[in-house]
């Protein structure tokens, strides 16, 4: 293990693999920024390039770029509450509202720290944990994810500061708009209204975009010209360092989400976004003060950021065990591999031993220089809320707009955005949280999908379940998640 | 617009060691829609053989993504193109075979000039390593035995198992998955009885053991498992077929046709897009465009009332 | 904040009816299992009965909605909506860039009461911004439109 880790930092000392993977470390932290532009279609772009790099360096290059994104995708969520990258749309709820406190500093600060742990956390486990952790991959089926799913939803309950039932009216919009597009098992098309561009159903950049960044673009326009600096600047550069208090209360959600984190990236279809939301909704149940939370609970980034960095390596270890892509972006580093006749899968230890150590390595390195080149940044960007609305206003727009563009290259997706910027705007004025309409979206989909699944293989026997034990103490999870929700508001109550 | 066309020919004419070309069409730069998205084996495979065509043509040969409504949006950009041959675009049996019987799309076969086809998927039918079934028909005498699960992304792969099923007698039941890679890890941890995909997504399974081929579910077998026959050589006239090949808007003239045609059909030949096509499981294929053109039609026509009776058809 | 409320769950009433017509067409149980029409159908009924209780009780009657009383007199905000509603209806016929340049301009001079010259240089060197880091730097492909296509040709964006 050890030779094989100072084989892989013999593989990097090289100059050009080091410059290889600070350009994918730089070129990944600009690209998670800029909203739209994911890994995905980073990669992609890349791709052509890469072919002519040798495989060892063309890896180096797009695995950092790939979580040089989940570093990147913070900034535009804390300072403008455009979600820079689709795993860091939790991060707007409040780590923008920190922002608006003049924390703006500690939440970046927190998130890069957090964010720096769960990778190199996330880097040992794929090292020492990879075969395990495969079998485990391999034991969740259907029942399994509509279970764990259906535990995710249940944490909505605990969204509902707004009162349960506009809670339940949006978590239930949520649900409805995953469901557009081809139905996932019949393959017929549901609210498409004969609209190619829904057929695949309502992508996530222009859904979060526009509720989180053009909604909250309608509301500095009202805010009166004299208080025209969006949010309140730190007084000085060091403000990126968080308080103590601050640190202290992270520690927890930090370790939390690490582990949440890793465990969902694993799973095929699950990810960086699922892993940041569970998180989210984890923290909120457990923080000791969850009225806090939408108002700038630093519970509600740190736990997040660290599970979305976790879930980035985590996916990893399919990719390089089982040579099955996790995610969209692994699928496309599995593209790569493939282009240079790299074949992926626990094979490659044996026959591209340079490769593999090369990767792991790379992450390590990769991890350190993004806290490196992130904490000083973190003061100069936090600079950047001096800038006066009206200039940062039209930057806003104009990015967002190229950036919805950008995903599918559909101009549909930017008349979305739009619809879903005023959409927010009328929600939000009418007192209703966005967080639970966000978090059904990404859950749905998963947890119909896969209960149609377990229902198709069983024979629509839903007993199957009792035969499931994981799928089963997921569910008294939720059970009791729902339980606790209610008790808890009636003792509310009480004490009201 | 014809400023333009000059800025962006005179480079590349230039560059061609084909002078005398320059003068006949094309004369400017080429534009291929690929209609899935970035760094899958239909993008890559096509960006292979554009780079091939481009020596040939003269012109470069520029691949755009348009992405999306089950790879239908990339042919209806297509069919809404001007005529002149200098836009083109690829498309499988998915978009222009099967999606046509599931969503509501406004183009038909009669919409395309057809060009030629460069590349065939290949399909395998397999078993996780513990499965008690150790060939073909151990699985099919199963299925008669009891309804048998299989996991799949969809058509043509599911629609080549209820083919096998009605002709042997045995009911599988499909699972539809949301990518190959889904479904693989189903059949390894045995939420699903069996798989039908395509190497990239099987190959790293099988090489490690954990998965077990049991059929080819092409024409042909899979040269990294001579030994695993065709569902054909075992007597089951069931082949699963796909294909890549270029359309264009329909009325392209009769000579540029002919031009792209030649261009194509050579591009095909060459060994680099062989290696590359190898690399993601696929067969190059000299396929012509009459004969793709054919296929097409013919798959169309079958898949209808295949997919109607497994009830995967659109309600009319 | 409960008027807006009220009027959101309204909308929500009007929006299950609406996707019922939709959803009524899809089969609620296929021939092997839950088809395609059971999970939005639960969920337009539940959305209707959500609504209902929303339109009981909005929350609190006290409470300011946030932004203020009335956005749609205020004139910076009439300049933002306006703005972004117009880019996105205009993006499929005339690009990004075209459109994106008035955008700005009518943002900063409308809305913001900026100078006709501030506006001007600011919607230019934006735009500007935006295309050398987007299209050149980072290759990503723009809405094709009348100066997309000149700077295609020059090499400064993708073609397409």
């Amino acid at each position: 293990m050890m030779d094989g880790l100072l084989h892989g930092f013999a593989v990097l000392s090289t100059w050009q693999n080091l410059s290889l993977c600070l350009l994918g470390a730089v070129l990944g932290t600009v690209v998670g920024v800029l909203p739209g532009l994911g890994p995905a279609t980073t990669i992609a772009l890349l791709l052509p390039i890469t072919l002519k790099l040798d495989p060892t360096g063309a890896i180096i290059l797009l695995a950092g770029i790939y979580y040089g994104v989940a570093y990147g995708g913070t900034l535009t969520s804390v300072l403008m509450r455009i979600p820079g990258e689709a795993s860091s749309v939790v991060t707007c709820l409040d780590g923008y509202e920190m922002a608006r406190k003049g924390r703006a500093g500690a939440a970046l600060g927190i998130a890069a720290l957090g964010s720096f742990f769960a990778g190199t956390v996330g880097i040992l486990g794929v090292m020492l944990l990879s075969p395990p952790l495969a079998e485990l991959v391999i034991a969740f089926g259907p029942w399994e994810y509509a279970a764990l799913m259906l535990a995710g939803l249940s944490l909505i309950a605990f969204f509902a500061a707004s009162g349960l039932a506009k809670a339940a009216l949006m978590a239930l919009l949520g649900l409805l708009l995953g469901s557009v597009g081809i139905d996932p098992i019949a393959g017929t098309p549901r609210f498409t209204f004969g609209i190619p561009e829904l057929v695949d159903g309502i992508n996530i950049t222009p859904l979060a975009l526009g509720l989180f960044g053009l909604s909250e673009l309608l509301f500095l326009a009202l805010v009166p010209a004299a208080k025209s600096e969006i949010l309140r600047p730190p007084a000085s550069l060091l403000g990126f360092l968080p308080s103590r208090e601050e640190a202290r209360r992270s520690v927890a959600p930090v370790l939390r989400g690490t582990g949440l984190g890793f465990l969902v990236g694993l799973l095929p279809g699950g990810g960086a976004v699922l892993a940041s939301f569970l998180s989210y909704a984890v923290e909120k149940r457990l923080a000791r003060r969850p009225q806090e939370f939408g108002r700038g609970a630093v519970e509600g980034v740190a736990g997040p950021e660290a599970a979305n960095n976790a879930g980035t390596a985590g996916a990893f270890i399919p990719l390089l065990t089982l040579g099955i892509p996790a995610n969209a972006v692994t699928a496309l580093l599995l593209g790569a591999l493939l282009i240079h006749g790299v074949q992926p899968g626990p094979m490659i230890l044996e026959r591209q031993p340079e490769i593999y150590w090369g990767v792991i390595a790379s992450m390590y390195l990769g991890n350190v220089l993004l806290l490196v080149l992130n904490l000083p940044l973190v003061g100069l960007f936090v600079r950047a809320l001096e800038i006066p609305r009206r200039f940062m206003a039209a930057a806003i727009l104009s990015i967002c707009v190229i950036g919805v563009y950008s995903t599918n290259l559909a101009s549909f997706d930017v008349l979305l955005a739009v619809g879903f910027g005023l959409l927010g705007f009328v929600l939000r004025r009418g007192g209703f949280d966005l967080g639970p309409l966000v978090l059904a979206y990404v859950l749905g989909p998963t947890f119909e999908r896969s209960l149609r699944q377990g229902l198709l293989i069983s024979d629509g026997d839903l007993t199957e379940l009792l035969h499931r034990p994981i799928a089963l103490g997921f569910i008294a999870a939720a059970v009791l998640t729902l339980l606790a929700a209610v008790l808890l508001r009636n003792r509310a109550r009480v004490a009201d | 617009m014809q400023r333009r066309t000059l800025l962006a020919a005179a480079p590349a004419a230039l560059l061609t060691p084909r002078l005398a070309r320059a003068a006949t069409w094309p004369e400017r730069e080429i534009t291929v829609i690929v209609q899935y998205g970035p760094g899958g084996s239909t993008d890559v495979s096509t960006r292979a053989i554009a780079a091939e065509a481009e020596k040939i043509l003269g012109v470069p040969v520029q691949v755009v993504n348009r992405p999306g409504g089950q790879g239908t949006v990339g042919p209806q950009q297509v069919a809404a193109a001007r005529p002149d041959g200098y836009t083109l675009g690829t498309t499988g049996l998915a978009g222009l075979a099967i999606a046509p019987h599931m969503l509501d799309v406004p183009y038909t076969s009669d919409s395309f000039t057809f060009l030629p086809a460069f590349a065939r998927y290949l399909y395998g039918i397999a078993v996780r390593a513990e499965s008690p079934h150790k060939t073909i028909e151990e699985l099919i005498a199963a299925a008669r035995e009891k309804r048998t699960t299989f996991g799949a992304t969809g058509a043509p792969n599911n629609i080549g198992m209820f083919e096998l099923g009605r002709k042997v007698g045995a009911r599988f039941q499909f699972v539809p998955f949301g990518s190959g890679a889904e479904a693989v890890t189903a059949a390894l941890g045995g939420h699903v009885e069996a798989v039908i995909q395509n190497p990239p997504e099987m190959l790293p399974a099988l090489q490690s053991g954990r998965l077990r081929l049991l059929a080819s579910a092409s024409a042909g077998r899979w040269k990294e498992y001579p030994d695993v026959p065709t569902l054909r050589e075992r007597g089951h006239d069931v082949v699963v077929d796909s294909m890549i090949g270029f359309i264009a808007p329909k009325g392209v003239p009769e000579e540029r046709r002919a031009v792209l045609n030649r261009a194509f059909l050579e591009a095909a030949r060459k060994p680099a897009l062989a290696e590359i096509l190898g690399r993601f499981g696929m067969v190059p294929t000299l396929m012509p465009a009459d004969e793709f053109e054919r296929t097409v039609r013919a798959a169309h026509d079958r898949f209808g009332p295949e997919l109607r009776e497994a009830g995967l058809a659109r309600k009319r | 904040m409960t008027r807006t409320a009220r009027w959101v769950a309204l909308g929500g009433l009007a929006f299950a009816l609406l996707g019922w017509q939709e959803a009524a067409r899809l089969e609620r149980w296929g021939w092997d299992g839950p088809g395609p029409g059971l999970v939005p159908q639960v969920l337009l009924v539940l959305i209707g009965l959500a609504a209902l209780a929303v339109l009981a009780w909005p929350g609190d009657a006290a409470a300011e909605p946030e932004g203020g009383a009335a956005p749609h007199r205020n004139r910076t905000f009439l300049a933002y909506a306006g703005a972004m509603l117009g880019v996105a209806l205009v993006l499929p016929h005339a690009g990004f860039i075209l459109p994106m340049l008035v955008a700005v301009l009518l943002m900063l001079r409308l809305g913001e009461g900026a100078r006709w010259s501030t506006a001007g240089l600011y919607a230019a060197g934006l735009t500007a911004g935006t295309v050398l880091l987007f299209g050149t730097l980072l290759g990503v492909p723009f809405p094709p439109g009348p100066v997309e296509h000149a700077l295609s040709g020059l090499g400064l964006l993708r073609g397409g």
